[in-house]
């Protein structure tokens, strides 16, 4: 029936707009406000490319393509830099749609507001759909790879990705223009289905449809905005008398989704056997819909109004029963063979990468083995640290502090709450610019520096409330720190290029096992993270920094709320850390079993001040220690 | 007993057991002291007391009455808390801090009486009344802090870590309040990392320690207690022999 | 000539600061942005619509008043349906901004879906229209409005500064929990924030329908107002109302200028994206910002 070829046609445009969308704001978490005006430009740009210069569709979508992502650059690097907070890029969308309205009512080349009608309709069911299933390929190859997986990071948490070394802004410039992209496939599509564009088309109704197919799918998925973004398509044109209704529909959807139920259709997951059936219901629904109505459409002229809705309203719920039970009968069926299958596939992968990317697998493996020789100088202090100062409006929270650390050493970094231990991490580690003073760290100055680039000189850092990415999982959050090692291009990460990215991805898989294994946390390698009890995540966080292979470790409180015999195992853990990885290590503790038990030598901050340094045993027995954390001077209790 | 705390059970974020079974009283016109090292939970638990977070189980008896995890009505109760590192408004002058501590009253003269008898315990803030909160010293705005929470006329004043950042010279001046505001029949509770100082002003003292209560008694006493030196400082087995070797001498 | 320039951009700069008002002051308290602001807006409009012209005949005065407090009335339940539940569950601000958004859509949809897509003028309020200054014109209702708001915001400056709420308010933009420890009703606190952004947003509606026209997507002239607070710096208010006046002021200055025989004011809105865009290069943090980087 041409009218359900309509609705399918109409449906698949879409969904490639929105499945970028759901790249931009489902898993990077960035609110875009006028994502139609891409499909703007790509439509405008592919559709100017045919009508005026008889160009064949192909190259002209390619190029609409491409404009489209040059101008989100236009958008994205005034307001992503700098790391500014979201509000700022959902204000320049809102400005740049405005702005892009303008010119294209204004320009001789766009026809105005009239805009241009007659574009040659070379989109077809056939080809869109095959546009569309390309897209949800590419864009499912591009979240497995390591940029989709850096992607994602941001997305959970920016600090955290900023400390395993991503850098925020070419990171979420390229999910941008993926986004973009996207959109201007769609927008040339439509271009070229449709026949007919003007500027009214890409309105905020546009980017409205968009946004609450990706909210309302599930942020963090692929097939939720999928799905939803479907039947956001098919219902109101079902229900034409409601058009203006459908748009209130979308409102409020937005807010009770956000409200009552943020994770969305899909929330995190993907298509998988548990939410086989759901994904056939709703697929079931649509379809149904969408036969119904033509059913609806055929017959009405001969049977009158109400017998044509019965037979539509009939169908309409056979066709979605039946596909609903069609799903479940797959998913019953595919149960037992699933993991079977699965397995198969993986060794026959395994073994595909070790014929053809064989010489790959065999150079220098992912993570450094254990070597006899330190990597680093032994004559002289990894860190130097001269007169570091840092000041919080009146209050001095580091004072003119001096520490060295010598390669391969464990030290401690005690001293009541308030003395500066975490500001003193910060301050390393490039989250607080210093105020005065040097960090010489193997010769270089880090003070000044951007803490990626810290992160990627060496030193790898754990936090105080541990900073996970919660909805990866145990191995994806490891994976992610590798990312170091997922070298492949963009181009072969989009295609899945076997020799390069399979190879490289099983590398990585098997370095972050290994680090796994380290850790003692290989048993939990599939859960997710977010739902670890509270020990394992603070091993796996610890897993995470050991996959940027540091020199320099600085772990802040990893005891913290542990019991007692939680500490002792951490103790033993983090020696077995230290001498396999030939690691220095520096700790922040207030649980004084560890520190005593673990640390060569300990330091002693008070109120920013370094107040005393030396053996476990010497701090022990030092009254200004003592004084510092009791509160007086201490005459009348003896210390055993 | 003014505040009856039994068997609290609290959570921080979503995995840390805070709180485990905790239970002590504070009677009326005392000082009662909760010492430990940091993470043992005295935050978590102030922020109970005033109903910024709700327990997972266990009661909390205020005046007779339950404390419901609403923080503005904790306070209505009588309950105010001077939180650690202070958290003043410095975008707000001396006097508008203050303003806010008396928030919910109403009674002119009795705000006006509470000011006078803040700035007698507290001269130099009477001086600086117009300036920005943000700029006065540490031991200044842990003066203006109390005093922000004496204006509302509470029962039960909390005090989270009040000698924390300040010099030596100054803790004793903070000490010294406390003991003056005891006198004049405040109940008070204070959460301390300074355990000799806080010991030294209580009546009654609990030690908490990853969450849990593992020594109680008079202030006194804890003082000389030995254990509580090996508790911040000392190995961990230490401790475990000493109560071992207490509990098998009963 | 410039004159006039000045006196027409103080008079679209004026509305903007007023809308700008409104958005910054949720923002400093509650650290997102209130997309809605913009459907607010547009209600204050059609309720001095509704009085004026389609269901009584009532005056302006009388109009405006209604218009503040009805429009403040409707921001009060926007927050109590969209916000309050993420607000108490300390959800991520962009929960809330899509929350916001979703408000926006659906109220100016429903406009369209019940009132209909058609433009409404409101009555002329002055009968003798203008008068000349030093060779320019300024109309009275431009004069009035510009007053209004200037009482408007001096009101507001009171309130902030001599009342108990105000000082709530202004201790809440610093930090939210320990107000609530002080005692103060959070609740209650948020919605007379509410309650006074949307009074402020319904007087803007008002003077924008009679400066132009009431139709249901004039809430998007929000964009500059966001952009006007962006320039003078988000989350201070002295900054939104200086920075909505420049915006204001710029636009008429760009609207009058002529390169070549290209009449730049079409392009206008052009301009003010590309100044939002330069300056975000140059200086995010605006003229008297304070919310630049994420909150952690």
């Amino acid at each position: 029936m041409a009218y359900a070829q309509a609705i399918f046609t109409n449906s698949a445009i879409y969904i490639i707009a929105a499945m970028g969308l759901a790249i931009f704001t489902g898993y990077t978490g960035l609110f875009s406000l006028g994502h139609a005006a891409f499909m703007a430009v790509g439509a405008y740009t592919a559709a100017i490319l045919t009508y005026f210069y008889h160009w064949p569709l192909l190259p002209a979508l390619l190029v609409g393509m491409i404009v489209s992502v040059l101008v989100s650059v236009v958008v994205g690097y005034p307001t992503l830099r700098a790391k500014l907070r979201s509000d700022y890029f959902a204000i320049a969308t809102l400005g740049f749609g405005e702005a892009l309205k303008v010119v294209l009512e204004n320009l001789d080349l766009t026809q105005g507001a009239r805009g241009l009608p007659g574009i040659q309709k070379l989109a077809d069911p056939v080809n869109t759909a095959v546009w569309m299933v390309l897209t949800i390929w590419l864009c499912r190859n591009f979240l497995r790879s390591t940029y989709g997986r850096k992607i994602i990071a941001i997305g959970q948490d920016p600090v955290a990705a900023e400390m395993i070394g991503i850098r925020l802004l070419p990171n979420q410039m390229l999910s941008l223009a993926i986004s973009a992209a996207c959109a201007g496939l769609s927008g040339g599509l439509l271009a070229h289905y449709i026949t007919f564009i003007q500027p009214a088309i890409f309105s905020m109704d546009l980017s409205s449809l968009l946004t609450a197919g990706v909210v309302c799918g599930g942020m963090g998925s692929l097939t939720g905005p999928f799905v939803a973004t479907a039947l956001f398509v098919v219902v109101p044109e079902l229900f034409r008398g409601l058009a203006l209704w459908r748009l209130v529909l979308y409102g409020v959807l937005l807010v009770v989704i956000m409200n009552l139920r943020p994770k969305g259709l899909f929330g995190h997951e993907e298509l998988s056997l548990s939410n086989l059936p759901k994904l056939f219901m709703m697929v079931g629904l649509t379809a149904g819909l969408t036969i119904g109505a033509g059913f609806y459409k055929d017959y009405v002229q001969e049977w009158g109004e109400i017998p044509a809705w019965l037979l539509a309203a009939a169908v309409t719920l056979g066709a979605t029963l039946a596909i609903s039970y069609l799903g479940h009968g797959l998913a019953w069926l595919l149960r037992p063979a699933l993991p079977r299958l699965g397995a198969v596939w993986n060794r026959h992968v395994t073994g595909f990468v070790r014929v053809l990317g064989g010489r790959k697998t065999q150079t220098a493996p992912v993570i450094a083995p254990p070597s006899p020789d330190p990597p680093v100088p032994l004559d002289q202090p990894l860190l130097r640290i001269r007169g570091l100062s840092k000041r919080f409006g009146g209050v001095i929270a580091v004072d003119d502090v001096d520490l060295e650390v010598w390669p391969g050493q464990v030290v401690g970094l005690i001293g009541p709450n308030g003395s500066g231990k975490t500001t003193l991490f910060n301050l390393m580690s490039g989250v607080y610019p210093v105020d005065s003073g040097s960090v010489l760290f193997g010769g270089r100055e880090l003070a000044g520096q951007p803490p990626t680039s810290i992160v990627l000189g060496g030193i790898s850092r754990t936090f105080q409330n541990i900073r996970l990415f919660p909805s990866m999982t145990v191995l994806e959050n490891v994976q992610t720190a590798l990312h170091r090692a997922g070298d492949y291009g963009l181009l072969a990460a989009l295609v899945q290029w076997p020799w390069t990215v399979w190879a490289t991805e099983e590398r990585l898989r098997n370095g972050a096992l290994e680090l796994l294994d380290l850790l003692e946390l290989r048993a939990h390698a599939d859960r997710v993270a977010g739902t670890l009890p509270y020990g394992l995540q603070r091993k796996l966080e610890i897993a995470r920094a050991l996959a940027l292979q540091p020199t320099l470790l600085l772990l802040d409180e990893p005891a913290a709320g542990m019991n007692p015999r939680e500490s002792l195992e951490l103790v033993a853990l983090l020696r077995r850390v230290h001498q396999r990885r030939h690691l220095t290590i520096i700790l922040i503790e207030h649980h004084m079993d560890v520190v005593m038990n673990l640390c060569e030598r300990i330091t002693v901050l008070n109120f920013g001040k370094k107040i005393a340094e030396g053996t476990p045993g010497e701090i022990q027995a030092n009254p200004l220690v003592l004084e510092a954390y009791l509160g007086d001077t201490v005459e009348h209790v003896a210390i055993r | 007993m003014l505040l009856s705390v039994e068997r609290l059970n609290c959570f921080y974020g979503e995995a840390i057991h805070a709180l485990r079974d905790v239970s002590f009283g504070v009677e009326e016109g005392t000082i009662a002291a909760i010492i430990g090292a940091n993470g043992a939970g005295k935050s978590t638990l102030m922020w109970t007391l005033v109903g910024l977070l709700r327990p997972a189980s266990g009661t909390i008896t205020f005046n007779g009455q339950p404390v419901r995890p609403v923080p503005h009505q904790a306070v209505a109760s009588g309950i105010a808390l001077v939180p650690e590192r202070r958290r003043l408004f410095p975008n707000l002058s001396v006097r508008e801090n203050l303003t806010l501590g008396g928030y919910r009253r109403s009674d002119r003269a009795g705000i006006a009486k509470d000011e006078e008898y803040v700035f007698s315990l507290f001269p130099v803030l009477k001086e600086r009344l117009a300036q920005y909160a943000g700029t006065l010293s540490g031991g200044q705005q842990q003066m203006l802090a109390i005093a922000r929470a004496l204006m509302s006329r509470p029962k039960l004043l909390l005090l989270d870590e009040p000698s924390l950042g300040l010099a030596p010279v100054l803790v004793r001046q903070v000490f010294d309040t406390i003991q003056e505001i005891s006198r004049q029949g405040m109940t008070i509770l204070l959460v301390e990392q300074n355990a000799l100082k806080a010991l030294e002003v209580s009546t009654c003292a609990y030690v908490l320690e990853v969450g849990r209560i593992v020594l109680q008694g008079l202030g006194r006493d804890l003082l000389r207690n030995p254990a509580v030196q090996a508790a911040y400082l000392g190995v961990r087995q230490q401790t475990e022999v000493i109560l071992e070797e207490e509990s098998r001498a009963h | 000539m410039v004159l006039q320039t000045i006196i027409t951009g103080l008079s679209i700069g004026s509305i903007y600061a007023l809308m700008a008002v409104g958005y910054s002051l949720v923002f400093s308290v509650l650290n997102f942005s209130n997309f809605a602001h913009g459907a607010i807006i547009t209600l204050g409009a059609y309720i001095a619509w509704a009085i004026m012209v389609h269901f009584f005949r009532l005056p302006f005065l009388p109009a405006l008043l209604l218009s503040i407090v009805g429009a403040g009335i409707l921001a009060f339940l926007n927050e109590r349906i969209a916000y309050r539940t993420l607000r108490r569950r300390r959800a991520p601000s962009l929960y809330l901004m899509i929350s916001a958004m979703g408000m926006a859509i659906a109220l100016q949809n429903l406009l369209y879906a019940t009132v209909g897509a058609k433009l409404y003028a409101l009555p002329p309020v002055f009968t003798q229209d203008s008068f000349e200054v030093g060779g320019a014109t300024i109309s009275r209702m431009d004069l009035f409005a510009f007053v209004f708001s200037v009482v408007a915001i001096g009101l507001l400056h009171f309130l902030l500064m001599h009342t108990k709420v105000g000082t709530a308010i202004r201790a809440a933009s610093h930090d939210m929990e320990m107000v609530a420890v002080l005692g103060v009703n959070l609740d209650v606190l948020v919605a007379v924030l509410f309650l006074i952004a949307g009074g402020l947003g319904g007087m803007a509606g008002v003077f924008m329908g009679v400066k132009y026209m009431v139709y249901p997507s004039m809430g998007w002239i929000t964009n500059k107002a966001y952009i006007g607070a962006v320039i003078g710096g988000l989350g201070s208010l002295p900054g939104a109302i200086v920075g909505g006046i420049l915006l204001g002021l710029l636009e008429a200055l760009v609207s009058v200028t002529t390169i070549g025989s290209v009449q730049l004011s079409t392009y206008r809105d052009v301009f003010s994206f590309g100044i939002l865009a330069i300056l975000l290069i140059v200086r995010p943090t605006g003229l008297f910002g304070r919310f630049v980087e994420e909150k952690l």
